[in-house]
């Protein structure tokens, strides 16, 4: 028999505070489309995704409504798509994109990961083709999702695919000029890449994985933020390990919904289950926020003294409580700090309380990096190479993952709105406190070596 | 329950109602075991002051539910109601198989609402197996119950269907799988939750 309170606080989390299934993420791998043929090459990869993914959403849908629970994105990861393109030109790479583009479309799939590549160690051939695609890829698809990863705790930096990659990103926002560099908004470079992200941009199914598998990420921040709210409210008084308390509760019951939810589609579809991802994605909406966090813990200024600290702290809960709430915890699995999807992040850039500098700090101790970042029309790709190198190396030395994604607006100057709508968000360009002076450092090129602490053998 | 041969022994099903004190439950359990009794299932509540208690029970083949029924009756306050059913073992019960949904309603305390509910679920073939109550701000009532939905039922349509039933009352209506609820509060593997 159910008690009385577990129903009740159940439906308020569900009714009241948003609890939802954030995504659930399928992961088909594509190796078996390979083919010398591009024509055939990109039907393959089309019929592939149709053919797995068809009733992804269906499904999802009818999982949703027994358990009354929304989820809210019903997404695709395929396996590295570099992987199909050695001997390939960069034609056969965009009619690779489209034909992904179009299968997710048919599927009813609102972003798809996996254009992507590993090049933590080396560029290959067919990896360089994808590399020198993105500008066009980018701009012909809506759907599509890039990742790259350019470094690991094991390996080091690979610098000469970082500064390959950033020439990329400031081609690709140009390309994409008319959406005001939006296609940069579907570009991540990681370090420390995990296999089973299935939060976008940086979904992909790794070379380890199942050949479909169900990810899931659990539900957004507004959970969170609310059960924080409700005990500073009972207890004006509350210690910071009370509030720590009290999200590890409610990350264990998060977790929970969303393990619940994907063993469920994954059964459908007969394919295995693969991670929880404990992360807390947040939206634009107001009450969807991950510095409202931050702001109800007592950091009134985002950016302030402080700030780093309350990021570790509920980075940390997420992952206890999660942790203890299912087996199957995987992907980045903390809190993101997506400048632009949050609307309380995004104004304390505005306000000019939150730097990129404090970003970067934060990433130190968050579940991914910078994230969402729009920069001027004329940062060089010296610079935003610089930028993804110095958060790899927190990554590589800090043993978790980094990532980068930031938006060189063409033509926009610091301190400009910007407004991409939708789950994208809006914010306010923003610029590092020294936007030059690394373009000779970056362009030595070559490999920052692993770290001591990566060799664990 | 221990097991034993079922022409030896009778099994009985038995409801007490009385005016709720200290003390109650003993002395129902000690009249159970002077006739040698052996409980299985049992439920007890109070309701506005009420004690109310089911169980089953297994005695020996010479006892009757009458036996029973008297001794409980003589045990506890004049106004107690005692009710003991003669329950055969294996005995069959007519209601569905299914799955296990809670159904929840929120809106104004007034007569008739319960009547509503339970009208939509037999209209749907679906059994109500717990019902409870909850006050919130004056003048509102929250319902919960958890109820079985016939295994061959479109739940979906249920679900709208209910909804829809309900707004027409002013009520706020769900239908969900229990499982969401077992998730949430229960320390066990999803797996388990879902058969895998």
């Amino acid at each position: 028999m159910l008690a009385r309170q577990d129903v009740l606080s159940t439906i308020r989390m569900v009714r009241e505070e948003n609890l939802d299934v954030r995504t659930v993420t399928l992961g088909v791998n594509l190796n078996t489309c390979a083919n010398p043929d591009p024509d055939q090459l990109a039907r393959a990869v089309y019929d592939r995704i149709i053919d797995k993914a068809g009733r992804l959403v269906r499904y999802c849908e009818e999982v949703s409504d027994k358990y009354g629970l929304p989820i809210v994105n019903k997404r695709i990861a395929v396996s590295p798509v570099s992987l199909l393109l050695e001997g390939h030109t960069i034609e056969t790479a965009v009619k690779v994109c489209q034909a992904l583009d179009a299968a997710a479309e048919k599927v009813r799939i609102d972003l798809l990961g996996g254009f992507s590549a590993l090049v933590q160690k080396g560029v290959t051939p067919g990896e360089r083709t994808l590399i020198d695609s993105l500008p066009q890829a980018l701009k012909l698809t809506r759907r599509v999702c890039a990742s790259f990863n350019v470094g690991t705790t094991k390996a080091g930096i690979n610098v000469d695919a970082v500064l390959m990659i950033a020439r990329q990103i400031i081609a690709t926002a140009e390309a994409t000029r008319d959406t005001r560099g939006f296609g940069c908004a579907k570009i991540v470079v990681f370090a420390n890449m995990p296999e089973d992200n299935p939060f976008m941009a940086g979904a992909v199914l790794g070379p380890g994985e199942p050949e479909c598998v169900i990810n899931v990420g659990v539900s957004g921040p507004g959970v969170v933020k609310r059960a924080v709210d409700r005990l500073v409210r009972n207890d004006p008084e509350a210690t910071l390990d009370e509030i720590a308390e009290e999200i590890k509760h409610t990350a264990f019951r998060v977790t929970r919904t969303g393990e619940l939810i994907g063993r469920e589609v994954a059964d459908r579809l007969d394919i295995p289950f693969g991670v929880v991802d404990l992360s807390l994605a947040p939206t634009p909406r107001v009450g969807d926020s991950v510095g409202e966090i931050y702001q109800s813990m007592g950091i009134s200024r985002i950016g302030a003294p402080g700030t780093t600290a309350a990021v570790m702290l509920l980075n940390d809960a997420v992952k206890k409580g999660g942790s203890f709430a299912s087996s199957a915890v995987g992907g980045l699995s903390g809190a993101f700090i997506p400048v632009m999807e949050d609307h309380a992040l995004s104004q304390a850039v505005t306000d000019g309380t939150l730097t990129l500098e404090k970003l970067e700090a934060m990433t130190a101790v968050c579940s991914v990096g910078l994230d969402m970042i729009l920069l001027p029309g004329d940062t060089s790709p010296e610079t935003v190479a610089g930028i993804i190198l110095d958060e790899a190396a927190i990554g590589i030395t800090g043993r978790k993952t980094t990532g980068v994604r930031v938006i060189p607006v063409p033509g926009a100057v610091k301190g400009e709105y910007v407004d991409f709508g939708g789950l994208f968000g809006a914010g306010t360009v923003t610029a590092p406190a020294s936007p030059e002076g690394s373009a000779e450092f970056v362009r030595r090129g070559g490999h920052v070596p692993a770290p001591i602490h990566g060799m664990m053998n | 329950m221990h097991k034993s041969k079922s022409s030896d022994f009778r099994c009985f099903i038995t409801s007490v109602l009385v005016p709720d004190r200290v003390g109650l439950l003993c002395d129902v359990t000690k009249a159970v075991f002077a006739l040698e009794g052996n409980i299985g299932s049992i439920r007890q509540n109070v309701v506005d002051g009420h004690f109310n208690l089911v169980f089953n029970s297994e005695h020996p083949a010479s006892v009757s539910p009458e036996t029973l029924r008297s001794l409980l009756s003589g045990s506890l306050e004049a106004e107690a109601f005692v009710t003991v059913l003669d329950c055969p073992a294996g005995r069959k019960f007519s209601a569905p198989a299914g799955s296990r949904f809670v159904i929840m309603t929120r809106g104004p305390d007034k007569p008739g609402t319960i009547f509503a509910i339970s009208s939509f679920m037999v209209e749907h073939n679906i059994n109500i197996q717990e019902w409870m109550v909850e006050k919130e701000e004056v003048g509102k009532v929250v319902y919960i119950a958890q109820v079985i939905v016939p295994a061959a039922a479109d739940f979906r349509l249920i679900q709208n269907s209910f909804r829809d039933e309900m707004a027409k009352l002013g009520l706020t209506a769900l239908l969900c799988h229990e499982n969401i609820f077992r998730a949430t509060n229960e320390i066990v593997p999803i797996k388990s939750l879902i058969g895998q």
